[in-house]
């Protein structure tokens, strides 16, 4: 047995079959002997020699059922991002199905930017149905029917719809999950 | 089954506990879970009462668990209560093919990294990068906890998160090696590694305080 051998043995915990070859190397060896003496106090430890268990604090359990009285089961929590919140916001976001479709959605439009125009001209003719007339001339003084402008807001307002009717689509899907459950 | 690949100590000649019988104390367990898988069902139908006396059996280790993982009481104590509220809420869902204990240290441990990635956060933002690199996470103020004991629990605190839960669960909880995979969410040859190297950094850190000591 040679010093990383030794080593391998002590992080592997110790498995038995070795201890005289340890024995015989840690005599000759003064580093190693110390490592060996270093598990040994540390191994003590890890197996609670001395050591106390550890209370949770006074009340501790009535506090928690206190909570969960107050959660109602029922009731699913809306979270838009539900996992994985140890990661940067750019990676969740990355992760989050909505925000993909949201992204293949600006990925197609911008490849043929010819259909928001379409779009919008659909968006415009079945406005102008419900959309009264002073409402129209105030959109128009404020100079928010630019074209820059309206495009602006389709860009913005395509990828939010796409997000919001995924989350609400999770949101039903869980509800109705649980509600088979039950 | 358990492996002991890893338990420690077996050159040092550990004596036997005085434990009682095998029939004794498996009869015992038994009893246990099956008082335990009672709560569990009832606690599923929406029986507070029971899921209380889960809460009576588990708060003590969840709260341990977090405290180990996290170092400071108030943050552990929220993170325990955010679990057993999340467990709660999860427990329509709880399918049984796992113990109730595993499952739910499964919810204390993620709550704890969660926490453990914000207060590293928040930190980050508060101090200079030099600060955080010199800093090490405060060393819980566990029974026992003095001299050696306060050295080991201030070297765990320095740990990596995975390997500090990996060790948390084997050693203090008790968990064998297939429970803490399961618990943590990886694989058995994973755990394994962040085992043996935790116990490297361990004793490598043990060492230098004993050198530090001998020289002061
Ligand atoms: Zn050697």
């Amino acid at each position: 047995m040679n010093c990383a051998d030794l080593k391998r043995w002590l992080n592997e915990g110790m498995p038995r079959g070795s201890e005289r070859d340890v024995g015989e190397h840690a005599e000759r060896c003064p580093g190693c002997a110390a490592s060996l003496h270093a598990q040994l106090e540390i191994d003590a430890l890890l197996r609670g020699e001395g050591r106390g268990r550890v209370e949770a604090p006074p009340r501790f359990v009535d506090r928690v059922m206190a909570e969960v009285l107050a959660a109602d089961r029922s009731a699913p929590r809306i979270e838009l991002w539900p996992a994985l919140p140890a990661l940067p916001w750019w990676a969740q976001a990355a992760a989050d199905p909505a925000t993909v479709l949201a992204c293949v959605l600006v990925a197609l439009l911008a490849w043929r930017i010819d259909w928001l125009g379409d779009l919008a001209r659909l968006a415009g003719n079945l406005g102008s149905r419900y959309v009264t007339q002073p409402l129209g001339q105030t959109w128009s003084t404020m100079g928010l029917d630019r074209p820059a402008v309206t495009l602006g807001f389709e860009l913005i307002a395509i990828p939010a719809l796409a997000w919001g009717s995924l989350v609400l689509y999770r949101w039903t899907e869980r509800i109705l999950r649980r509600s088979t459950r039950a | 089954m358990r492996s002991n690949l890893l338990k420690p100590g077996p050159i040092q000649g550990r004596s036997n506990p005085v434990v009682p019988s095998i029939s004794e104390s498996a009869k015992q367990a038994a009893d246990e879970a099956s008082e335990e898988s009672g709560w569990i069902e009832r606690a599923c139908a929406g029986d507070t009462a029971a899921f209380r006396r889960l809460v009576e059996r588990y708060g003590d280790r969840a709260y341990g668990l977090a405290l180990r993982m996290l170092g400071s009481p108030e943050e552990a104590e929220e993170a325990a209560q955010d679990a057993l509220v999340r467990a709660w809420r999860a427990l329509p869902r709880f399918r049984g093919d796992s113990r109730f204990a595993t499952w739910l240290y499964r919810i204390v441990v993620r709550r704890a990294l969660d926490r453990s990635a914000a207060l590293k956060a928040r930190r980050a933002r508060e101090t200079t990068l030099e600060e955080t690199e010199l800093e090490a996470p405060p060393s819980p103020d566990l029974p026992g906890s003095e001299g050696v004991s306060r050295r080991l629990d201030q070297l765990l605190g320095s740990l990596p998160e995975m390997q500090r839960a990996a060790v948390v669960l084997y050693y203090y909880e008790d968990r064998s090696v297939e429970e803490v995979a399961r618990t943590l969410g990886l694989p058995l040859g994973t755990v394994k590694t962040h085992l043996h190297r935790a116990r490297a950094l361990l004793r490598a850190g043990w060492e230098l305080e004993e050198r530090r000591s001998g020289i002061e």
